[in-house]
Order: C-alpha cells, then structure tokens, then sequence
C-alpha cells in the first residue's frame, strides 16, 4: 500500500496539471485515487459537427460543459441531412493514460425544448489507440444530475485513450427539437485494493465428473494486489467444500477453475469470491448435473 | 512487352518483370478473349480463331466477350450510398465461351504439365448457369459460375505427347475461361505461388492496388501456445475438440484441456446434432482426407452412413458490417461439403459432422471413429452419439422465418434446359434444407399495378410459392410486400428512397388507391384460399416527421379494408412510432427491444397483435462468428423473450461474387449455393436449428408438465417446472445476444441435458 502511494505522489509530480490524482471523496479516501480530467472541460479543444459546445460556472469548483444542438433534419452534411450531431474530443499523450485506473466517471443532464419527450438517447464513444472505439448509450433526464461510470474494463485494449466525445443520432429527435446536454466532474477513479467487481459463472451448469468452472471476472485495483490472488470459495448450504486464492488479472478477464477433485454430486452450489468479507464479497450459484456419460468412456 | 508477348514466338514466357526468383519458365499463359481487349502481363492473346500453340477443335462455335475495365464508384440514388464497380482486371475482362464442348490442343513439348484454368465474371442474365469441366488424359476439373458474377479457378494434371496435349472442355449449358495456364509440373509451385496466386487473388478477392488500400484485421481471440506432447511433434500435427458453437479462427493455438476433449453428444429421435473436432498442423502437410467408420451401438445396430453429413468449416476473408469498406478480416463461416485438401503449418482445419438422427432409431450409445490420413500418416478419432428415447415436440405457435429471395421465380425465365433444372433444383434443395433446420415461414411479395381500371397482380407466381411452402409444411401467416413503391412512383414521378429518405407525402387519392390495391389482393387471397397475408408496404421507414406521417397515412389506407394485418419493420419501443400504433398488428424489430412483460401486456389488450423481431446480429450481416449467441436468441433466449417470430435478413444475401465478400456494395453472408445448387450452410445456421432444437426440449417438457397436472401428478409437474424456472433465472436477459453475457457452450448442453432426463422420466410414466 505504500508503495501504490508512492507511485500516487510520483504521478501527480510527473502527470500534466490536467491530470492531478487526488483522493475520490472524504468517505471513500482510504479505498480509492481519483484523477480529474480538467483537459476536458477546454472547450476549444472540442471539435463540434451541427452543435457547440461552451463552458458555464467556469469559476465554481464543478464548471460545466454545454454541448448545444438544434437538431435540424434538413442542413447538416449533404449527404446525411438526418445525420449525428457531435463533439470529439483528441486526447493526446499522457493525457490518454487511463489504463491505469479502473472507472471514468461523470454526470449528465438535459434540457429539451419539447417538454411531451421522455428519452434523451446520447452515444458516449472512447476511442483508444487501436483504433477500437467503445460506445456506451446514455439517457440523460431533463432537470437531473445522473452519474455515468464506465469500467474501464470494458474500454478495447489498450487503454491509452485518443478519442472521446458524445454524439446524437437526428432520427431519434424530431426536426426543430434544442437540446442542451450538459456535463461535469469527468474523473478516473481506482481502488486501492483488488476488489472483484464481478463475479459470473459462465457455465452455471456442469457435469457430474471431471470439470471446470468457466469464470468471467472483473477486477480493479492494483495488477500487483490481483497477482496477489483472491480468495475463492467453494461451498453448499453451510458446508465449504474449498478455499483457495488464486490469482487474477486486472480488468475484464476469463478463468477456468477446475472441480474434478471436488467429485461434486448433483445440486445446487456457491462459488464465492472473498468470503467473509461483507464489503469485498462477491457470489455466484452454480448447478452439478448427472452426466449423460457417467460410467461410459 | 505485351507486344513482344504476342508474337508466337514469346509464348516461352521470360520473367524478367517479375522478379529474380522466376528468371525462366518454359509455362504458357493465355488470356482467353478477344484480340484487342486488354492483355494481363506476362500472358498473351489465345481467341476464338487460337494461335500458333493453341488450337481449337474444327468447326467449334466460340463467342468473345469484353467489358470494360472499370474503377469508378457510382451512388446508388435510392439508397444515397455509393457503390464500387465490378472490379475486373485484364485477365477476367474478357472471356471466350460456347454452348458447345469443344477441344483444345496446345502445341507443347512432351510430359507432364499442371493446367490452371480462370473462369468467371461473364456478366448478362443472371438466371444463366454456366458450368464449364476442363478434362485432359490424367485428370479433370469443373466449376459453375451463377448468373453473371462469380470467379472460380480450375486446377487438373495433363500429360503431352509428340502431338502435343488435348484439353476437352464440356459443358452442360455454356462454358467460360478468361484465363489458361500450362505449367511444367516440375515449376509448379514457383509458378503458382509467383504468377498464378496473385492473378487468383486479383479475380477472387479485390484487384492488387484496390486491396492495398484496405487493412487486414486480426481479430483472432489469442490462446497461448500450448505445450506440444513429443507425439503431437512426431505427427507434426494435434486434434483437438472445440464445441461447435465456438469458432476455430485460422491460426488460432488451441487450448491444452481440448486436446483430451471427447467427441460426443446426445440427440433425439427426429434431430441433427453436430460433432466436430480440429486439427492444428505443426507442418505443412499436402494432402488430409477423412472417412467415417459405422457408428454402432451396444447392439450391434448402425446409423446409415448417409445420415452422417461431412463438412469443414472454410475461412472467408470478411468485412466487419455487410456495409463498411476497407477493412477486412479472415473468419470461420462456411460448411463446405468435405473434401480432401492440403494445410499449412500454424494453421487450423476444423471438421464438421452432422448426424441426422430419423424417427425410430434405436436408443443407445453409438460409438465409431473418424479417420484421418494426413499425407500418408493414419489418426484415428472416437465419436460417440447417444441416441434418447424421445420424439421432440414443438411450438406450433412460434414463427421461424426468413427473409427470402424465392428460387422459383428464376425457373421460368431461365435461358436454358440445364439452367431452369438447376434452379428448380435449387428451390426445392433450399425448402427441404429450410424445414430440415426447423423454420415455417418465408417472406415473398405481390407486384402490380393498375392499367385500364384493373388492378393486374403477378397472384400466379405467390400462388407457385405458397404452394411450394405448403409442400413443405410452412404454415405461417404470410408477409407480403406489394407495390407501394410502385404506386408512389406513379402520383409522385420519382422513389420514395431507400427507408423513405425521399418521401414527400402523395396527395389524398394515393391512400384511397392503397385501400383499393389491398382490397382487391385480399378478395383474391380468399378466392385462392392462401393463409393469412400480412400486408408489408414498406420496409424499415425512418424516424423522420414525413417518413413517419406518411406511413401512419398507409397502415390507416390499409386497414381500411376490413378484417386485414399490417406487418412494419419498426422500433414500437420508439416514441416516433407512436403515431403508427393503432394501425400495426405485427411490428417486426430488432430482439428483444421491449420486455416479455410489456409484450404479454400488450397483447392481451389487443387481439391480433403481435411482436416479431429479425435478429440481424445472428445472420452474419455484421460478423459472421457469432454462433453461441445465435443458438441463445433461437433457443433459450426467445423462450425468454415473449417475442413471437424471429425472421432474420436473409437467408442468402449475395452482391457480386456468391463466394467473394468483399467486392459488391455490400457483404455477402449466410448460406450458400453449391455448385450443383445445392445449400451450403454457415456456421450461424446450424446455430439456428440448434437454437429451435433447445426451444423443442423445453417445449416438449412443458407439454408434459400440463399433461402431469391434467392427471394430478403435482409433484412430479412442480420437479420439472423448477427446472425450468431454473434454467430461465440463469439466462442473463439482454435484447441482442451475440457474444458477451452468454453462457458458456457447452452449459447450454447441460441444461438440455437436464430437460431431456425430466423428459425421460416424465415420459416413462405415461408410457402404456
């Protein structure tokens, strides 16, 4: 743990002004780091299409971004009059880093001119430097600050980030519609801890004999604390069956766990993933089925 | 130096503008076509009068043909998007070709040569099959070419003699060569790989200086090298199991667990179950065969050998959407029927067969082998079926349909014998391979217009097609297109475009003319007694103000008529559509865009109504690998939906060249067409029928479970409804399964498992 904050402190001395880490919150200081994405709150750095974008309460502690658009089914490219209104965002060298930590996060309101809509659908795209871009659809609420988090996880390797923006599709808005989308507290955030943010048996049914548990877990926080390992458990009712710590690798990832020795009997089991350890734990059922092929080769 | 080439005197090629590794060759390569068409380098002029080497037969009746080279794009005004020309090159600009055999004789020095023959891209009727066989005294080959795209290469051994070598080429209906290569054996390889490869890849992918500006992807999922057994070194190859719902990517390691992988399943009475299995070479071998030994159970009794379907998978170089240019990867799709065939080192060759497993075979654990001769090394896998003691049922209310371009309508205006045979056989061959893999519904449509006050529909040519879909069992309402398009046309003097993206609303006399066409095609579909027609004026409208209120001012045309359907392809989950609600009776969407909760409600307030989706995602439109999530949207996942129809694009969507994905406007995807016209399926498809087949378990066992409560059996009915519920709180509902949140393949096989043992038992207790 202390070297993790070591690192924290050569980062922040290294990183662009852009890109300080500094802890998350008061209540959540001792788990997580937070890096404020300050860049993206530079409008000029915005490259608009059929919208614009400017800065509101630039002086507060939380200054806003406002994407405007006036949704027009009729201008815009030649060739797409019901087109995408967008702003990208290049991102550039260091400021792409976000490998290293877990989630983005930000939020998100809207203002629509046609008080009778009820969905606001907005495409958030992070493009990395494979070219490989990920898009999360948003449904903003008029009048209320909605928190996006994005598991980094779920970003294309590798995750140094070149592209990031929001666009709408006109044919979701009628021609005429204004709309106002606003953003603010963009920030990356990771644990300072491995934690198991998801836990899922792919194959929640085996056979009875020689098996495998097929896993798909989604890990934060340090790659040294995964490599460390986790503790799983194996158990039925109240009866452990095992526990071992195996270890893992940060980010979204597939494991097998092999059973045979367990001899499993047909029912109902719990694979757990730090037991014990209400705030950590995580757990997912799983189902041992008679073989078809029992006492056949 | 074309020049030079086409003197008789240079048809000794010299190399010199290939590069040092070919200084010399004493090949011949002939550029079949007329003499002042464009000339490929390095080959020179062979036309229907021959030359100094080549031959032809006295009196034979040989055409010339050229097109244009072309390399301009034009935009399509309907769509608004732009589309690529037919990319020829000057070796498949041109062609010779007759509707006669004829012979070749070729003035070259005795022994043995390879002859490599092009053919393709002849253009014109695309009813026209041509089928062109090169024989010569140590070998043959043939290939047909469908319509007027598509590039096939023939390859077969010839000897000459003093008097040279005599090529008979024969045909069916029309033969076609742009190209002729007479390659000494002994420069066979450095000719093939130097001359021959490029041209092929030329004519069967994209032109050399229009792929270049593409990017090949990898999109290989990476498994690390595994430890090789000193067994697997010494072979120079490993087998190993994948399960079939998970692709085998060409150079793709296996994993260690998969070289110990059993080859088995479990099957039911009336069900095809695949079996598959891989080879990974560590070298080059030159030629793999395989046979299937008997597979025989405990008593001795065998599935017929011709049950036993034997194909591999073939890798296709793909775009990453059926739309996107410019870049391209190679990916598992299509089932070619097996034959013997060479592999290269670092590359995989997965085997695929099918069994059919008919009504009445005895029950029982089949056991057999696949054998392999690689080169001249045996290997020896063990297969094992078992077959259950069950006769699966099915929903008859669930629609398994397809979006379809009938065959039949291509018999009647064929250009010849053979042709009108080969898509006759190819309508029926496509039925029986639909009804086989579990679907009962096709789309077709009605076009039409009104000339001296009568409304003049083609109701012959429906009537030909619903009566073939009865044939074959496909007893579903019928969505119907018809002529709107037409009609728009007719008051507005321009399309409507693609998705309405030109519309302008028609003044008040087009709707009235809606009602009337419709009328007089439901008075008509009574007369005839078809099923239900569910009328289908657009396809896909957009979302915009006119779009919308023109299709709002149709549906309403339509209904009109009293006791008719509409059927949209349209979001009802988009607010934009609100408008159109009132009208549409069958909204077809992308799955499962609304909740099983909201469908079960929406249909109980509304008879008639109903929600169908056309699960794209799982045609190959967009990727051609995602086999696992396609068997969950036809099999659990639509058990889960509460949708009532799934009726993807398309069943064979072709552009260009059948077998060349990449050439056309847009990508070619799903089943394909064998030579003899026969399907060949894709890796999704059996996805399909095995989707149904998981929906048949579950639908067989709920049919027991009411049939235990009809009789009091609670608690055996509650055992097996908790299965269910089981399997149904495992699924990880989402509206479009492709590949992520799925469950892993073979667990779909467990849980079938389980379905078929409560079947088993609950069966054993109405047995009489």
């Amino acid at each position: 743990m202390r070297i993790f904050s070591l690192v924290s402190v050569l980062l922040a001395c290294f990183l662009p002004a852009g890109l300080r880490s500094e802890p998350a919150d008061p209540t959540a200081q001792d788990q997580l780091d937070n890096l404020r994405l300050e860049f993206l709150l530079t409008p000029k750095r915005w490259a608009c299409a059929e919208s614009s974008v400017v800065l509101e309460e630039e002086q507060s502690d939380n200054p806003i971004l406002r994407q405007h658009i006036a949704v027009d089914h009729y201008g815009g490219e030649e060739k797409y009059p019901i087109g995408w209104p967008r702003m990208y965002f290049a991102v550039k060298g260091d400021e792409g880093k976000w490998m290293d930590y877990d989630s983005l996060h930000f939020q998100i309101q809207v203002e629509s001119s046609r008080p009778d809509t009820q969905k606001f659908p907005l495409t958030l795209q992070i493009g990395s430097q494979a070219k490989e871009r990920f898009y999360l659809p948003l449904y903003p609420v008029p009048g209320e600050w909605q928190n996006i988090s994005v598991s980094m996880a779920d970003v294309p390797p590798p995750q140094q980030i070149v592209h990031f923006g929001f666009n709408i599709s006109d044919s979701n808005y009628q021609h005429g519609e204004v709309l106002n989308f606003r953003f603010r507290g963009f920030e990356l955030r990771r644990s300072r801890m491995c934690r198991v943010d998801q836990l899922r048996v792919t194959g929640p049914a085996i056979y009875t004999g020689p098996a495998q548990l097929n896993l798909e877990l989604c890990i934060s926080g340090p790659a040294s604390e995964a490599a460390r390992g986790v503790p799983f458990q194996i158990s039925q009712g109240s009866t452990i069956l095992r526990l071992e710590t195996l270890p893992v690798v940060r980010g979204r990832t597939s494991m097998t766990m092999d059973v045979s020795e367990l001899h499993l009997a047909p029912g109902s089991y719990t694979l757990t993933a730090f037991p014990g350890l209400p705030e950590l734990q995580q757990d997912a059922t799983f189902t041992v089925v008679k073989s078809p092929w029992e006492n056949q080769q | 130096m074309f020049q030079v080439l086409k003197s008789a005197s240079a048809v000794i090629l010299a190399f010199a503008s290939i590069g040092t590794a070919v200084a010399q060759s004493t090949a011949y390569f002939f550029d079949l076509g007329p003499a002042d068409s464009p000339l490929a380098e390095a080959f020179t002029v062979l036309d229907a009068k021959g030359n100094d080497i080549a031959k032809w037969q006295d009196g034979s009746n040989i055409s010339e043909k050229a097109h244009p080279l072309e390399r301009e794009w034009s935009t399509n005004v309907s769509s608004g998007k732009g589309t690529p020309p037919v990319y020829r090159t000057a070796l498949n600009c041109d062609f010779l070709s007759s509707a006669a055999s004829t012979q070749l004789t070729l003035a070259v020095p005795p022994g043995k040569y390879r002859i490599w023959a092009l053919l393709g891209h002849p253009g014109g009727d695309a009813r026209q099959i041509w089928t062109t066989e090169i024989s010569s005294n140590s070998g043959s080959d043939s290939a047909a070419v469908i319509g007027s795209l598509g590039m096939r290469q023939l390859l077969l051994p010839a000897t000459a003699d003093a008097q040279g070598l005599r090529l008979s080429i024969n045909t069916k209906s029309k033969w076609l060569l742009n190209a002729l290569a007479v390659v000494p054996e002994s420069e066979w390889a450095q000719v093939q790989e130097k001359i021959i490869a490029p041209h092929w890849q030329d004519a069967s992918m994209l032109p050399r200086e229009v792929l270049e500006k593409w990017t090949r992807l990898d999109k290989t999922p990476k498994f690390p090298e595994p430890a090789w057994s000193e067994q697997q070194l010494q072979n120079g190859f490993a087998v190993y199991h994948r399960h079939w719902a998970e692709p085998v990517w060409p150079t793709q390691f296996p994993r260690p667990q998969e070289f110990t992988a059993p080859v088995r399943a479990f099957a039911a009475q009336n069900e095809y179950e695949p079996l598959t299995f891989s080879i990974y070479a560590l070298k080059d071998f030159a030629k793999i065969d395989l046979a299937i030994s008997p597979l025989r159970n405990e008593q001795g009794q065998t599935l017929p050998a011709n049950d036993i379907d034997l194909r591999y998978v073939r890798y296709m170089f793909v775009r990453p959407n059926y739309s996107l240019f410019n870049t391209y990867y190679e990916a598992p799709d299509v089932l070619m029927p097996w034959r013997p065939q060479s592999l290269s080192k670092g590359r995989n060759l997965r085997l695929w067969l099918t069994v059919k497993v008919a009504v009445g075979t005895p029950e029982g654990f089949y056991r057999g082998e696949a054998v392999l001769t690689l080169d001249n090394q045996e290997y020896k896998v063990p297969l094992c079926l078992r077959v259950l003691p069950i006769v699966l049922q099915k929903d008859q209310e669930l629609v398994f349909g397809q979006y379809y371009r009938h065959p039949v309508t291509s018999v009647l205006a064929a250009p010849d014998d053979y042709s009108r045979e080969w898509w006759r056989r190819k309508t029926y061959a496509e039925l029986e391979h639909l009804r086989a893999s579990g679907m009962n519904a096709l789309t077709a449509g009605l076009w039409g217009n009104k000339k001296d006050g009568l409304w003049r529909q083609n109701f012959d040519t429906l009537q030909v097609i619903i009566d073939l879909q009865r044939e074959y069992g496909f007893n579903k309402p019928q969505i119907c297109s018809f002529n709107v398009g037409g009609l728009y046309r007719q008051y507005m003097k321009s399309g409507m475009g693609s998705h309405l993206r030109l519309i302008k609303m028609p003044p008040p006399e087009f709707f009235a003319e809606i009602t009337e066409m419709v009328r007089d095609i439901e008075t008509e579909a009574r007369n005839r007694q078809w099923p239900e027609l569910l009328y289908y004026p657009v396809d896909e409208p957009s979302t915009s103000k006119d779009s919308i209120e023109f299709m709002t001012a149709v549906m309403k045309a339509i209904k009109e008529v009293p006791g008719v359907r509409t059927y949209v392809t349209a979001d009802p989950a988009h607010e934009g559509y609100a408008p159109l609600k009132p009208y549409v009776d069958v909204w077809c969407c992308q799955p499962f865009s609304i909740s099983r909760e909201q469908i079960q409600q929406e249909m109980a307030a509304r008879p008639g109504l109903e929600f169908w989706c056309y699960p794209n995602h799982n045609s190959g439109e967009n990727d051609h690998t995602p086999v696992n999530g396609t068997r969950m949207t036809y099999g659990f996942g639509f058990w889960r939906s509460g949708f009532r129809c799934l009726v993807p694009w398309i069943y064979q969507s072709t552009a260009g060249d059948p077998w060349n994905y990449l050439d056309s406007s847009s990508s070619d995807f799903d089943v394909r067409t064998d030579d003899d016209g026969t399907p060949i399926p894709v890796t999704i498809w059996e996805a399909y029928r095995e989707g149904i087949d998981d929906g048949r378990y579950i639908n067989t066992l709920e049919k027991l479970i009411r049939r235990c409560q009809a009789n009091g059996l609670n608690a055996e009915a509650a055992a097996a409804q908790a299965d269910l519920d089981l399997i149904e709180n495992s699924i990880y509902v989402q509206p479009k399964y492709k590949f992520d949140n799925l469950w892993h393949p073979e667990t779909f096989d467990v849980y079938r498992w389980m379905l078929a043992s409560r079947i088993m038992q609950l069966q054993k207790i109405f047995q009489p």
